[in-house]
């Protein structure tokens, strides 16, 4: 009881440090405030946002103004548990949270304060839910990318880069680990919770195909981990698009600023009355296929002409 | 450097151009050393792999040379409606069809169908499928209002006439008002790909290359759904000009058919993936032209 009492007035106290020490900005007449979680600087969710961005101020009514409170916490629950209740307390008109463990944090808040996700890994298997909640996520087949890497080389082993501390990245993992069983290919799971664990890669990693999943820790870390499997002449894939940049052999994403825009309509329905409960969520399907010729070239590998044909990109 | 969609179709359309140029440069060479030494050419339409396509084929056309003692040429169609073309300029001699091409081409321009592959399933014909991802929710024709279609080509029984015909039974009359997408992919396999992608939400194309597909990959049957499945066409079925001499026409017919009772002959039809070669007739193709005419499609209207 003693706990429980110490606990309500706690809460309070720390949202009021927050606002203390971080001087948010709070909603005013003509202005709607609108809180946004983004773990890390994460490439696909800045996409994602800037759409999101372009598309609500296209759907605001002149004279009424939008204030965004932009927040870019460490992905790991802590800090995501932090920023939600930052931006609870700073009262906001709307939360926007890109992936699935910024989401499940604001989710977590139990706040009244209405939430639109975007960037959700197949959010019907995820518990984003609520009745303040709605957004939109996406889902991409695993089972092509596994396909695409077993054109490009015989598999008998695939290892698959996730991180712990994300949940939609764990499920990926787990999806991959059934479909490997099913074909009787070997799984290894690599988990990346911080820094330290990269610099234990190099030596954990032998050859084989890798599949990177959509995680903003692995992703933050992708610099250092593809030059490791490029030196072990792996080829790897994932489902974020701007890793191919980096080195990554192929991609399967769902493009990020439909997601964006798709969040932006929902989000102006419910600042200019609409409930969330009364918006559908939605579920992105339709994706888009980079093949990186100049990564495959860098690890022996020549892509199949008929792979080239389906891909939406080609970087040569 | 990144390369789009539209260049990136350029440069794979320039690779595909080099491969066509160079087999062309060798057939249109062909074709006017035919008339003096007696070959024929004969065209091919592309597959989805036409690397795996032209050496099958090859094989097929060393035998038929060394059997009928005049050389045959092959040459590989850019896309499926191309045959026509050739055809109406005379630039070939008779081509492997696949059963809209075939059909068109008895009726436009009085082809003689000639004989048909068996496939190592033992069928000669094929069947269209609608299908979608199994996940996608879709379970009949209304659940796909407002969703995206791939078809294979305007020019193919399975991955579209057939598909158009069944939308137009479902009350579908304007196809580019109830999606929200629809376009051609090329090939069979290709559309295939796209719907395992989620590139597109619906998908149309023949049961051989669908089956094809889950030989190599187990795991994609249960990914898809089938929503429908046409009655069986022919698959494939060569057939020749009807200003090749009767005699000629009878020999070519008699080899193929024939191809199974010797060593060599069977060597030729595993390389080719086939049991054996079974006659064909008129009759075969009535089906679809009754199809085009459900689909609201003009046959004619494609030379």
């Amino acid at each position: 009881m003693k706990a429980k009492a110490s606990r309500t007035l706690c809460r309070p106290l720390l949202s009021l440090l927050f606002l203390f020490v971080f001087h948010l900005p709070s909603a005013s007449a003509g202005t709607t405030l609108i809180g946004v979680v983004m773990p890390d600087d994460t490439p696909y969710y800045s996409a994602m946002h800037r759409a999101f961005v372009k598309e609500l101020k296209s759907l605001t009514p002149t004279g009424q103004r939008l204030n965004i409170i932009m927040q870019r916490p460490f992905p790991d629950p802590i800090a995501l548990s932090n920023t939600a209740r930052k931006l609870v307390a700073a009262d906001v008109n709307l939360i926007v949270a890109y992936g699935s463990p910024a989401t499940l944090a604001v989710i977590q808040e139990k706040t009244d304060i209405p939430l639109v996700y975007a960037g959700v890994y197949n959010p019907e298997a995820a518990a984003v839910k609520g009745k303040n909640v709605t957004g939109c996520g996406f889902k991409v087949p695993l089972t092509s990318i596994l396909r695409y890497l077993k054109s490009l080389k015989r598999i008998s082993r695939l290892s698959v880069i996730y991180s712990s501390l994300e949940e939609d990245s764990v499920r990926q993992a787990d999806e991959l680990e059934r479909l490997t069983r099913e074909q009787h290919i070997r799984l290894t799971k690599i988990n990346i919770k911080s820094r330290r664990d990269i610099e234990k890669l190099d030596s954990t990693i032998d050859g084989g195909a890798f599949f990177i999943t959509g995680s903003a820790i692995v992703n933050s870390f992708i610099g250092d981990i593809i030059p490791m499997l490029q030196e072990k002449m792996a080829p790897s894939a994932g489902i974020f698009p701007d890793q191919t940049a980096a080195g990554v052999t192929l991609a399967l994403y769902q493009p990020p600023a439909e997601q964006g825009k798709k969040a932006a309509e929902m989000a102006a329905r419910i600042l200019w009355g609409t409930g969330p409960k009364n918006i559908a969520p939605a579920v992105l399907r339709d994706t888009e296929l980079v093949v990186n010729l100049r990564a495959a070239h860098k690890i022996g590998i020549n892509f199949p002409i008929h792979l080239i044909v389906e891909a939406t990109k080609v970087i040569k | 450097m990144i390369v789009h969609r539209a260049t990136k179709c350029f440069a794979a359309g320039r690779l595909f151009l080099l491969v066509f140029l160079c087999l062309t440069a060798v057939t249109v060479q062909a074709a006017q050393v035919s008339a003096k030494t007696g070959g024929l050419l004969i065209g091919i339409e592309p597959e989805h792999n036409i690397f795996d396509q032209i050496e099958r084929y090859r094989h097929l056309a060393g035998y038929l040379s060394d059997q009928l003692g005049l050389k045959i040429r092959l040459t590989i169609m850019s896309r499926y409606g191309e045959v026509i073309k050739r055809f109406k300029s005379r630039q070939l001699d008779g081509a492997f069809l696949s059963s809209f091409t075939a059909a068109l081409g008895i009726k436009e321009f009085q082809l003689e169908p000639v004989a048909s592959p068996v496939n190592l399933a033992g069928k000669s014909t094929s069947r269209g499928y609608i299908f979608v991802r199994r996940d996608s929710g879709i379970k009949t024709v209304e659940d796909m209002r407002g969703k995206s279609f791939v078809f294979v080509d305007p020019a193919t029984t399975e991955g579209y006439l057939f598909p158009m015909a069944f939308l137009r039974r479902h009350g579908v009359q304007n196809q580019d008002k109830f999606f929200s997408r629809c376009w051609f992919s090329g090939s069979h396999a290709s559309a295939l790909f796209a719907v395992l992608d989620g590139r597109a939400d619906i998908g149309a194309a023949k049961d051989t290359v669908f089956n094809k597909q889950i030989t190599s990959d187990p795991s994609i049957k249960s990914e898809l759904r089938i929503i429908a499945k046409s009655p069986p066409v022919p698959e494939v079925t060569l057939c020749l000009r009807d200003d090749i001499p009767a005699g000629l026409r009878r020999r070519i017919r008699s080899v193929l058919l024939n191809m199974g009772n010797t060593a060599r002959g069977r060597q030729v039809l595993k390389k080719f993936a086939a049991l054996r070669f079974i006659k064909a007739n008129d009759s075969d193709f009535a089906l679809i032209s009754n199809m085009a005419q459900e689909a609201g499609i003009t046959m004619s209207d494609y030379k």
